[in-house]
C-alpha cells in the first residue's frame, strides 16, 4: 500500500471516529460556525491546563487564544492524521513551551534545566520550602486543598505536568500524549510515572488524614 | 537526589522505580492482558506493592478535587473577533509588500473576507436562523404534534392514559420484575448541550436535512406568540419526569389523527378537551370493531383442511423451536435497541425471557418483526412438501394456481392465523359472545380503551365457558371493577 493511501486511510478514520476532526475539516472549508463550535469545546479544559502550566489565569487565556489562533491559521494545511484533541494539544504544547522559555529569559533566573528537555522546572527544595511555610495545621477548607494540589502539580517538571494534565484530565492514551509532545510512548511512561511519584511525596500528609506533615510529626513527638 | 531530576525524591523501601512504571501503567490501563494480571497476582501477594498502588490512586483521585473554571464569557467572542482580525491584518501585510503580490493578496483576501464576513455580519443575519433552528430544534421538529394536543401537557397526560397511544414497545422480565419500555420518537435521541446539537444537525443525512429544512421554514412562518408556545411546551414535554411515556403517546396520537378523515379530525378539533377525550375513545371504539371484523376474514383453507393445517404447524414449529426461540431472542433484543429504548436490559434477561415465553407468542412476534425468517425456516428443506401431502386436492389446486411468491405469502397467512389461533381466543368467538351480553354490559365494555376491552371480553369469555355464567348483573358488578384500575376482577 502506497503511503498517500495510507494518510487518505486514516484520514477518512479519524473523520468517521471524531467529530471534532469533521468540524475541523468543516473548518478548512471555511466555516466559522465549526470554529465556533471547536471553540466553545475546548476551551474550558484548554484554558485549564495551561493555568496549571503557566501559573496565571490572565495568561493562560492569552494562550488559548494564541492556540485557537494557530489552529486557524493551519486549517488549509489540515490533514486529520490523529484525533483533533491529539493535534490541539501539540499545538498548546508548543505554545506553552515557548511562553515558559520566554518568560524564564525575561526575569533572568538561572534554572538547572531538566534531564528531560530544555524547559525550565521550579525546584523541588523551594517548592518544599513554600509548602512548609505555608501549609496550614489542618486543611480547613476546600479551598486550602486546592491551593496545595496545584503547588503540588506545580512542582512537577513541565514534561511531567503535561503528561499529566492530558492524561488525567484529557483521558489521552499514552501513545495520543506521546504524539501530543513528539515523544517516544516509553517517555510517556516514564514521564508520568515519575509525576504520579512525585505527587504522591508531596501529598502524602493530605491522603488520609488531612493533617499536615507538620502536625502529624507533633503527634508522632508526643507519642513518644 | 537532584531535586530537579524528574524522579520521585524516594521511594518506599522494596519497591523499585520500575515498580512504579508498572504500577502507573497499570492504573493508566496501559498493560497488557499478560502484564496486568502478573500485577494483579502480586498486588494479592505483596501488601507493600498493594499499598503503593492504593496510595498512587489515592493521589490521583485527589486531584479531582480541583474545580475547572469555564473562561470568561467573552472568550469565544474575542477569540472569533482576533481570528478574523488576524487573517485580514496577515492578508494586508501581504498586500503591502509588492504590487504583484498585492495583487495575490486581494485574491488571498477574498476567501478570509469571505469568512469575517461569513462570521462578523452572517452571524447576526444569516446565522441566527442556525443559531434559533438548533435552539428550537425538538419543538422543530415536533411542532405539528404538538399541536395536535394545543400544547396542552394537561390534555396530553389524559391522551396517555388512553391505552392504544401508548406503545410499550416490548415487555422484558427483569429478574422479578416486569419492565416495560416505551417506543421513543425521534426527539429522543436530540442531544440537550447546544455543540451537540449543532453536531447532530451536521450529522443529519440529506434526506434528513430537507425534511428539518422544510420544518424550520413552516416553524419560522409561525407567529412569534405561537412560536413561544410550541418552544415552552417543549420544554416542559422535557421536564417531565415521564416524558417518554408522553413522547410516546404524543406519537402514536399523532399517527392515529392523521389517519383520520378529515371530517372527523375537524370535529374533533372543534370540540373541548373533555369531550374530544369522549369522541376520541368513541373513535378508537369503533376502529376496534372493525379491526375485529377484519381478522375473521383471513383466508384460510376448507375446513376439512384446517385440523391437518394446524398438526403441520405444531410438528414443524416443534421441530424448529430452539432455532426459533433464539432468532426471537436476537430479533427482540435488536428491535429494542433500533427503537431507541431508554434501558436495555442485560443480555441474559433476553435469554431468559426467550427461553420461558409462550412458542405461540414467539412464532407470532417473528411473523410480525422478522416474517423473512419465518418463511425461510419454513420453506427449507421438504417442510413444504409435507404440507403438500396433507392438503385436499382443493387446496393445492388454490396453491397451485398461484405464483411461488404468493403461494408462500399465502401459506404464511394460514400459519399466521393457526397461529393466533393457539394463542387466546378467535375474535369471531369473541364478536358472538358480546353479543349474547345485555345492553348495560355491552354499554360499560364500549367506554373502554380497545385493549382493555379486548382483555376483559376474553376473560368473560373464558369465565363463562368455565362456570356457565349468564347473569347479567353478575357481569355488571364485575365490570365496574375493572374499571377501578387497582381491581382487576378476580381469575
Amino acid at each position: 500500500m502506497s503511503v498517500s493511501e495510507s494518510s487518505l486511510q486514516k484520514a477518512s478514520k479519524y473523520e468517521l471516529l471524531d467529530p471534532d476532526v469533521r468540524l475541523m475539516l468543516q473548518v478548512r472549508e471555511g466555516s466559522a460556525a465549526a470554529f465556533e463550535a471547536l471553540v466553545e469545546k475546548h476551551q474550558k479544559r484548554l484554558v485549564m491546563v495551561l493555568e496549571h502550566l503557566v501559573s496565571n489565569r490572565t495568561q493562560a487565556e492569552d494562550l488559548a487564544q494564541d492556540v485557537f489562533l494557530r489552529v486557524y491559521r493551519a486549517r488549509e494545511r489540515y490533514v486529520p492524521t490523529a484525533k483533533f484533541s491529539t493535534w490541539l494539544y501539540t499545538i498548546t504544547h508548543n505554545v506553552a513551551s515557548n511562553s515558559i522559555r520566554k518568560s524564564s529569559r525575561r526575569k533572568e533566573i538561572n534554572l538547572v534545566a531538566s534531564p528531560s528537555g530544555s524547559m525550565p522546572v521550579r525546584p523541588l527544595d523551594t517548592m518544599a520550602k513554600d509548602k512548609s511555610n505555608l501549609m496550614p495545621t489542618r486543611l480547613a477548607d476546600q479551598k486550602e486543598m486546592e491551593r496545595v494540589i496545584r503547588e503540588a502539580i506545580q512542582s512537577l517538571g513541565p514534561r511531567q505536568r503535561m503528561a499529566m494534565l492530558l492524561s488525567k484530565y484529557e483521558g489521552m492514551s499514552y501513545n495520543e500524549i506521546a504524539e501530543s509532545m513528539e515523544l517516544t510512548t516509553q517517555a510517556v511512561k516514564s514521564l508520568l510515572s515519575r509525576a504520579r511519584g512525585n505527587l504522591k511525596e508531596t501529598l502524602a500528609p493530605y491522603l488520609n488524614s488531612g493533617k499536615s506533615s507538620r502536625e502529624s510529626d507533633r503527634e508522632d513527638g508526643g507519642a513518644s | 537526589m537532584n531535586s530537579n531530576s524528574e524522579q520521585p525524591e524516594s521511594q518506599t523501601g522494596g519497591i523499585e522505580f520500575s515498580d512504579f512504571d508498572e504500577l502507573t501503567a497499570y492504573l493508566d490501563g496501559e498493560l497488557d492482558e499478560t502484564q496486568t494480571q502478573a500485577v494483579e497476582n502480586r498486588l494479592g501477594s505483596d501488601s507493600k506493592y498493594l499499598a503503593e498502588m492504593q496510595s498512587l490512586q489515592k493521589t490521583w483521585d485527589l486531584l479531582d478535587t480541583l474545580p475547572v473554571q469555564s473562561p470568561g464569557g467573552s472568550f469565544t467572542k474575542t477569540t472569533m473577533e482576533l481570528i478574523v482580525g488576524d487573517a485580514v491584518s496577515t492578508a494586508r501585510n501581504r498586500r503591502k509588500r509588492t504590487v504583484f503580490l498585492g495583487r495575490v493578496a486581494v485574491i488571498a483576501l477574498l476567501p478570509i473576507v469571505f469568512f469575517a464576513t461569513a462570521y462578523g455580519v452572517a452571524r447576526r443575519l444569516q446565522s441566527d436562523p442556525d443559531r434559533r433552528l438548533i435552539e428550537n430544534l425538538s419543538a422543530i421538529e415536533n411542532y405539528s404534534k404538538y399541536e395536535v394536543v394545543d400544547c396542552d401537557i394537561d390534555f396530553l397526560e389524559s391522551i396517555r392514559s388512553i391505552d392504544f397511544f401508548q406503545k410499550p414497545t416490548v415487555i422484558v422480565e427483569n429478574g422479578n420484575e416486569i419492565e416495560v419500555a416505551y417506543e421513543d420518537d425521534s426527539t429522543g435521541s436530540i442531544p440537550m448541550d447546544y455543540i451537540q446539537r449543532a453536531e447532530y444537525v451536521r450529522a443529519l443525512d440529506v434526506e434528513k436535512k430537507i425534511s428539518l429544512k422544510g420544518k424550520f421554514e413552516a416553524f419560522e412562518e409561525k407567529p412569534e406568540a405561537d412560536r413561544q408556545r410550541l418552544a415552552e411546551f417543549d420544554l416542559e414535554l422535557q421536564a417531565r419526569e415521564n416524558r417518554q411515556q408522553l413522547r410516546s403517546a404524543l406519537t402514536g396520537f399523532y399517527e392515529w389523527f392523521k389517519e383520520l378523515g378529515l371530517s372527523e379530525r375537524s370535529g374533533l378539533q372543534d370540540l373541548s378537551h373533555d369531550e374530544r377525550l369522549v369522541e376520541i375513545r368513541s373513535i378508537r371504539h369503533r376502529q376496534a370493531q372493525n379491526e375485529l371484523g377484519k381478522k375473521s376474514l383471513v383466508n384460510l383453507p376448507s375446513k376439512e383442511d384446517v385440523p391437518f393445517l394446524m398438526g403441520w404447524c405444531e410438528s414443524i414449529f416443534q421441530l424448529k423451536e430452539g432455532q426459533l426461540r433464539d432468532r426471537f431472542r436476537i430479533v427482540l433484543e435488536s428491535s429494542m435497541r433500533q427503537k431507541k429504548i431508554g434501558s436495555i436490559p442485560p443480555s441474559s434477561v433476553f435469554l431468559k425471557k426467550s427461553r420461558v415465553e409462550n412458542l405461540n407468542l414467539i412464532i407470532g412476534f417473528l411473523l410480525r418483526e422478522d416474517r423473512q425468517f419465518v418463511e425461510d425456516l419454513i420453506f427449507e428443506g421438504e417442510a413444504l412438501f409435507g404440507l403438500y401431502d396433507i392438503l385436499s386436492l382443493n387446496a393445492r389446486k388454490q396453491l397451485d394456481s398461484r405464483s411461488e411468491a404468493e403461494q408462500r405469502s399465502r401459506i404464511l397467512d394460514w400459519v399466521d392465523a393457526v397461529n393466533q389461533s393457539q394463542q387466546g381466543t378467535s375474535t369471531e368467538d369473541l364478536k358472538k359472545f358480546e353479543m349474547q351480553l345485555g345492553s348495560k354490559v355491552r354499554d360499560r365494555l364500549q367506554k373502554m380503551s380497545s385493549e382493555k376491552y379486548r382483555e376483559t371480553l376474553e376473560w368473560m369469555y373464558e369465565e363463562s365457558r368455565k362456570s356457565q355464567i349468564s347473569s347479567q348483573s353478575w357481569w355488571e358488578q364485575q365490570i365496574e371493577k375493572t374499571l377501578d384500575p387497582n381491581q382487576f376482577p378476580s381469575k
